[in-house]
């Protein structure tokens, strides 16, 4: 049976030119780098090159980059890290409604710790409102986090807008942008986000290690102490493995960048266009046009998601929900419920996420399964005949 | 998560759909996350000659009622009537512990068809 692996925002497989730079720091190369000896000079060496090569991705320099767990730390130390660093400028975030659970998550915890946060609303499409966002700045702000593309609709928020108005007003801006980088080209020379994260699985890179760019003199108040190490604002040993595979992950995905945006794209549209085309009852969710090139979110009318999910996986196709039942309650996508869609959509929908590893025959073998297997589950609904 | 048996009744969806004219029909739904189950049956000298499932919800329920349909097939009023939940169980293979509410929905169904 083919396997054809459609949830690459959930996580993608490494790529084997990246393991196969990792592979020597998993043996031989073993040094601490924060030792003086050649084992770990090496090991510095090493992750200093990673360093730039994570920086030449998302045009910024390399002392900006603090090299950590992955995307939930990330989002973690840049929300908390800022807002207290400013705790004695304001006490207030802007964020939105459909951000990362690990930026709302720290964004509850600061409210209970006595800071206001605002949580914006989005439209139809899954994008803020610039206007929203001005309405809801104060002199106490001193925060804006909002995610670069959205996990489950691939929406691209406006951020050049979000740093206009940060900027004139003295306020710094986080942007969660693991669904962004090595997708879209990410550019902080052009655009002025202070603190931006982005984590190597969700682009062919190791699990566990991530980055949080943090641009020179933004407050930045450290969250995990120990060492000196990445010029304090992280302690704790290095990941060298995972650092030297997070880096030949970027370099890889820079090499790729314009292909996967033409390829992946086209790939995406002929998917999306071919089920609109074959199957009634089909929503898009989230914009499209404004969206990053590997992301379909579609809800199937009058078809439970989790059971098309099993269904296709039954069939060696791998994707995802917008909705989980969960101890005999339905756990609906926040994400989707911010954008007002109602919970049989919500219940129908389905996203398809794929890779630069995704081909047109992967594409073709979904197509020839998923309108039989949407047929079937109608057939079962108690409306049917 | 889900047994392989779980994931082929999904895939396959025996015995789907409606039945014009049922001798017994029976539904059953968990209020809580809207899952609903009917099941329809012809007996023919008091054996199910056909059955007929449909079904909303999540794929444990769903897979729930696919599964009785395929237990019921063939045999009396009696055997329908004895079923209990841990039969159900047992041919799935396995439920994760919070997914059991759907086999209990898909039995309340066809209690609810034999029964009367």
């Amino acid at each position: 049976m083919r396997h054809v692996y459609l949830d690459n925002n959930a996580t993608t497989p490494l790529d084997p030119a990246a393991f196969e730079a990792m592979k020597p720091y998993l043996l031989e190369h073993f040094g601490n780098a924060s030792s003086v000896h050649q084992q770990g000079q090496r090991a510095k060496s090493a992750i200093e090159l990673a360093r730039q090569q994570v920086a030449n991705l998302i045009g910024c320099d390399a002392s900006a980059i603090v090299f950590n767990s992955g995307g939930t730390e990330s989002d973690n130390s840049a929300v908390r890290g800022v807002a207290y660093a400013r705790r004695e400028e304001g006490r207030h975030i802007v964020t939105s409604r459909i951000e990362h659970p690990a930026v709302l998550r720290t964004c509850e915890s600061l409210e209970s710790e006595g800071f206001r946060v605002t949580y914006l609303g989005v439209n139809e499409e899954g994008v803020i409102s610039v206007d929203e966002l001005e309405n809801a700045l104060t002199d106490e702000t001193t925060l804006i986090s909002i995610m670069y593309a959205n996990n489950e609709t691939g929406a691209i928020q406006p951020l050049c807008d979000v740093c206009r108005l940060a900027k004139e007003r003295g306020i710094t801006v986080h942007s969660d942008a693991v669904q962004a980088v090595a997708k879209i080209p990410v550019d902080l020379e052009q655009l002025p986000l202070d603190l931006v994260s982005l984590t190597g699985h969700k682009f062919h890179g190791p699990k566990g290690v991530g980055a949080l760019y943090v641009r020179k003199g933004s407050p930045f108040h450290p969250m995990m102490l120990g060492g000196s190490h990445e010029r304090n604002r992280r302690g704790g040993t290095e990941n060298v493995p995972g650092i030297v595979g997070l880096g030949a992950a970027c370099e890889l995905a820079q090499w790729g960048l314009e292909r996967f945006g033409t390829e992946t794209t086209a790939l995406r549209d002929r998917l999306e266009s071919s089920l609109l085309d074959r199957i009634p009852g089909l929503e898009v969710n989230g914009p499209k046009e404004r969206r990053v090139p590997h992301v379909a979110n579609l809800s199937f009318e009058d078809v439970p998601g989790e059971a098309l999910l099993i269904a296709l996986d039954f069939r060696g196709i791998a994707v995802s929900t917008g909705a989980a039942c969960t101890s005999g309650s339905v756990s609906p996508s926040h994400v989707l419920m911010a954008m007002g869609l109602g919970d049989k959509r919500i219940g129908g929908a389905i996203r398809f996420s794929l890779s630069r590893f995704t081909t047109a025959e992967d594409i073709d073998y979904v197509l020839s399964i998923l309108p039989d297997a949407v047929e079937k589950i109608r057939q079962i609904g108690p409306g049917s005949h | 998560m889900y047994s392989e048996r779980v994931r082929k009744l999904i895939a396959e969806l025996p015995n789907r759909g409606g039945l014009e004219n049922p001798t017994h029909s029976g539904t059953a739904e968990n209020p809580i996350c809207g899952d609903l189950v009917r099941i329809h049956l012809v007996l023919v000298e008091g054996h199910v000659e056909v059955v007929r499932f449909q079904a909303s919800g999540c794929p444990a329920t769903i897979a729930s009622a696919a599964a009785i349909t395929e237990m019921v097939e063939g045999q009396d009023l009696a055997f329908c009537q004895a079923l209990v939940l841990n039969d159900i169980l047992d041919n799935l293979g396995s439920l994760p512990s919070a997914r059991r509410h759907g086999a209990e929905v898909a039995l309340q169904a066809l209690r609810s068809a034999v029964d009367g």
